[in-house]
């Protein structure tokens, strides 16, 4: 499983670097983020995972959330356009996972909420967009 | 106990020569119809019916899972071979085999394991067991994998149980 985790990173790091690797300043956190992190800024972490077989293969099938986070005093505007620019980065995309075929890493769901209260004078928009990914070997 | 656990499971099958390999991806097989009719011969004065055997049934066969079309262009690709010999009507096994499609036996392995009590397969009688391919369905969805489901009749002989590997 280290080597999905580590499968995102390199396609969120992948050159030439995507507009959402620049749109998070390079900020995408498995789990939890620095506690110097700077908004907007993105963290995955994994929600479950299923195993599944046949007679010669194995199939690991996981489900990942990405939470982006903005604290823009703009509105909406830029997690939505992170949104897009993420969309655009991991919709199907080809992960490479060592030792495994990869087979699908599709969106599946995606909500947007606002958070009010968590710092004074500020709020947080916090965009949750879940992934499923099937890998084979 | 010697039960079999389904995870050990395997298709494959035996070129004319000794070759043999495996139908890549599937995950599930039966063996359905084996059966011995029953004929009556009761007579008037019977108290109660009276049975003979008939002819046995040597039954049907299915195997099933996911369609791998990945080394379809290579001569011994299983899934391959299997829809050749469905297209042309020839059958698996000793007795009758074409230079083209060469299949000689069609194994149904219920445990590939030979540290288990229960390793073995299912195969049609040596000398003189044939089987054809009846049915082939192939399907894709847009959100899951391609599948096959590949069918079959015994024609001579019937499916018997062995441990052995030749």
């Amino acid at each position: 499983m280290d080597d999905l985790f580590s499968a995102i990173y390199t396609e969120f790091s992948s050159v030439p670097l995507s507009s959402f690797h620049s749109g998070t300043s390079g900020q995408l956190y498995l789990e939890e983020a620095e506690s110097t992190a700077e908004m907007p800024y993105a963290v995955y972490n994994m929600v479950n995972s299923n195993h599944d077989w046949t007679w010669s293969s194995d199939f690991e099938e996981t489900v990942f959330d990405f939470n982006l986070f903005s604290d823009s005093t703009g509105g909406a505007t830029e997690i939505t356009a992170l949104y897009e620019k993420m969309k655009d980065q991991f919709d199907e995309c080809n992960l490479t996972v060592t030792g495994y075929e990869s087979l699908k890493f599709r969106r599946e769901n995606a909500w947007l909420s606002k958070d009010s209260n968590a710092i004074p004078n500020k709020s947080i928009w916090q965009y949750t967009v879940q992934y499923r990914n099937l890998i084979r070997k | 106990m010697p039960v079999t656990e389904g995870r050990k499971g395997l298709v494959n099958v035996c070129y004319s020569g000794t070759g043999q390999a495996t139908v890549a991806e599937m995950g599930e097989w039966s063996i359905t119809g084996m059966s011995l009719p029953m004929i009556e011969y009761s007579a008037f004065g019977n108290t109660v019916q009276r049975f003979k055997p008939g002819i046995m049934d040597p039954g049907s066969f299915t195997f099933s899972g996911y369609f791998d079309g990945s080394t379809w262009a290579a001569a011994s690709n299983p899934v391959r071979l299997l829809t050749c010999t469905l297209n042309n009507g020839i059958p698996i096994g000793n007795s009758t085999i074409a230079a083209s499609i060469p299949l000689k036996k069609l194994r149904l392995w219920a445990n590939t394991d030979s540290d288990l009590e229960s390793f073995g397969f299912w195969g049609t009688t040596n000398s003189s067991g044939t089987v054809y391919i009846t049915g082939l369905e192939v399907g894709t969805a847009k959100d899951g994998i391609g599948t096959v489901t590949i069918s079959g009749k015994v024609a001579t002989g019937y499916f018997e149980w062995t441990t052995s590997t030749a």
